[in-house]
């Protein structure tokens, strides 16, 4: 068990366990947090398992756990992970079973007063045109070689399919297709899994949210992502579904020969990995490059659907009812980047796992519209409380590997929240604060109850504090389909 | 526990903790208590699997063992309840499962997971936690 003496405190709300406290720790760990995400942390095995990240060859710098850290498998939530490409790991473990879960925000020129009133309409109308929940498919089926058109192509192939727009590519991480995806090292159980479920939301935490901008924080880098108080938003959470799912059983499974091979001693057999620069090591970046595609189609598919929901149930209340995508961040995945190690320009890969990318100003990769500002950082709440939109920063390119935090991060055990809370009384509660949320069914609405969560407006003070990413703006749920 | 498994807390995840007094009987509470956390089985009509996998330990079989019945929940849309295990080693498992067409389905579980995963014998048999991504 780790205990708060063994971090020491290296900046306010950052504190660091040091590698001499585990004989197998290669780097330091941190931890982003306040006095009390900090003692939450400590109470179950997150902290634990932020030090296992540290013993993976090529790890570099230190280990880090943003402020909405919480256990999960292998590394923990909230974990990033930086290791070199010439001798480090990749780790499917690290990467996590929805690769590419991600969120993305649509912005309208709507205001949310002029939606609220039918926001049940709008809410029932969403639940009947976004597939949504436990293993329920989708009407786009995927035949013959279009899986692999997906899988290589990503956003782009929806695109092409007339499921969005050229503008909405612009405004994706990856632009929605990643290079060195290959659909051959995906395996045919995976893409069986893929066939029937593009387009379609899945269930646990996704979900699909109309929100209104509450607060504005920096007027400036509002308007250049084109927020402005009291507008209606959409958020859209989701991933790779049942193909990504398959894509990191088949690795975590075949790659546990590679630990043997090339010698690599774990704390944790989920953090099953093989050198990057190896040929297990590609066929699985080749494969999670792949999965990422397919998540990035599927918010692709299922953002034209709450297009076409929202068209259609607005018609007749307003007239401009275009939904233009602000971004879509990815917040599990595996990505090369270049980062400063000893003054040195290093190629490394950067694991994500419960953690959003947040680049600052002036990088190539962003949006020509944005690059002056920074990435938008797109962080959800709990269905009950809020959300923010940060941005980017060169702290977090120095400090965190250009990562923020991806969300609240949970507190309570989905066992324990089923315990607490009842699914009924939770709608009816939240419709008395105004939200209307619909689920598949009522356990599955307690395990996500804001209860359940930690305070956001905590998490995100943590970030904006230490400088990793800036606030922008506030914003409130109004009606929420869970899957 | 009579049922030869258990939930156990996990904060993001899933859990259960499964009994057996042989190899055997593990694997078959295992999968016995996946199956009660996702979905429950249409009795009519039966049907019925082969399941055939290698792997390295009784550990990778074990997960491998559930990850398979995942799928095959997933792909045919079926709900298992009989497990019958016809070859175990360590390194082979060779089985075959009855279930029927899933009726309801209660919580989608994306994966097994060797996070912390290691069979423990006591006098009493076998016992291992696994826990499930969901």
């Amino acid at each position: 068990m780790i205990n708060k003496k063994d971090l020491k405190r290296v900046e306010e709300y950052v504190y660091e366990i040091p590698r001499s406290f585990r004989d197998d720790m290669r780097v330091p760990a941190r931890l982003y947090a306040d006095e009390e995400l900090l003692d939450m942390a400590l109470k179950d095995r997150s902290v634990e398992q932020l030090v296992n990240t540290a013993t993976l060859p090529g790890v570099v710098k230190y280990t880090l756990a943003m402020p909405d850290i919480h256990q999960g498998y292998g590394p923990p939530i909230g974990g990033v992970i930086a290791l070199r490409t010439s001798d480090g790991v990749i780790s499917p473990g690290a990467v996590g079973y929805d690769i590419n879960c991600g969120v993305r925000l649509l912005r309208s020129n709507i205001l949310a007063e002029e939606v609220k009133p039918i926001m049940d309409d709008i809410v029932q109308a969403l639940f009947r045109g976004v597939p949504s929940g436990v293993g329920r498919g989708g009407d786009v089926k995927l035949a013959g070689r279009q899986t692999d058109e997906v899988l290589e192509k990503g956003s782009a192939w929806a695109v092409s399919q007339g499921y969005g727009t050229k503008d909405d590519l612009e405004h994706t991480e990856e632009r929605g297709s990643m290079v060195g995806a290959e659909a051959r090292a995906v395996s045919k159980e995976a893409k069986k899994r893929g066939q029937d479920q593009l387009g379609t939301l899945g269930s646990g935490n996704h979900f699909v949210e109309v929100g209104e901008v509450e607060a504005i924080y920096d007027q400036e880098v509002a308007e250049a992502f084109g927020l402005f108080e009291g507008q209606m938003v959409v958020w859209v959470h989701s991933g790779s579904r049942g193909l990504g799912h398959q894509v990191c059983t088949d690795y975590v499974r075949d790659l546990q020969k590679a630990v043997s091979k090339y010698g690599i001693k774990l704390p944790d057999r989920e953090l099953v990995c093989a050198p990057f620069d190896s040929p297990e090591g590609r066929d699985y970046f080749a494969a999670m490059a792949s999965a990422a595609n397919y998540a990035w189609a599927n918010r692709q598919v299922l953002a034209h659907r709450v297009r076409q929901v929202l068209d259609d149930v607005l018609a007749g209340l307003v007239k401009d009812r275009e939904l233009t995508l602000v971004y879509d961040v990815a917040h599990n995945i595996a990505k090369v980047e270049e980062y400063a190690i000893d003054g040195k320009s290093t190629k490394l890969i950067i694991h994500r796992k419960g953690a959003t990318r947040a680049f600052g100003p002036g990088m190539a990769v962003l949006p020509a519209d944005y690059r002056e500002v920074g990435q938008p950082v797109l962080i959800p709440g709990d269905m009950g409380t809020a959300s923010y939109v940060l941005v980017g920063t060169a702290e977090a390119m120095g400090k965190t590997f250009g990562t923020s935090c991806h969300g609240a991060g949970r507190v309570l055990s989905r066992s324990a929240a089923i315990k607490k809370i009842r699914g009924q009384e939770l709608q009816r509660e939240l419709l008395e604060k105004g939200i209307v949320v619909r689920g598949g069914d009522w356990k599955s609405l307690a395990e996500e109850a804001p209860d359940a969560y930690k305070d956001i407006d905590r998490v995100v003070n943590v970030v904006h504090s230490t400088g990793i990413a800036r606030k922008v703006a506030r914003l409130l749920p109004l009606g929420v389909i869970k899957g | 526990m009579s049922e030869g498994f258990e939930e156990i807390e996990h904060t993001a995840d899933l859990a259960i903790r499964a009994y057996g007094q042989d190899m055997r009987e593990l694997f078959t509470n295992a999968a016995c208590g996946m199956f009660a956390l996702m979905a429950e089985p249409s009795e009519e009509p039966a049907r019925e699997r082969e399941v055939s996998l290698e792997a390295m330990d009784y550990e990778g079989l074990l997960v491998d063992w559930l990850n398979e019945l995942i799928y095959l929940h997933e792909v045919e849309g079926e709900t298992y309840y009989q497990f019958a295990i016809e070859t175990l080693s360590p390194t082979r498992l060779e089985a075959h499962v009855t279930g029927g067409p899933t009726k309801s389905k209660t919580k989608a579980i994306k994966a097994a997971t060797f996070h912390d995963l290691k069979i423990e014998e006591t006098a009493n048999g076998s016992v291992v936690t696994i826990v499930f991504d969901v």
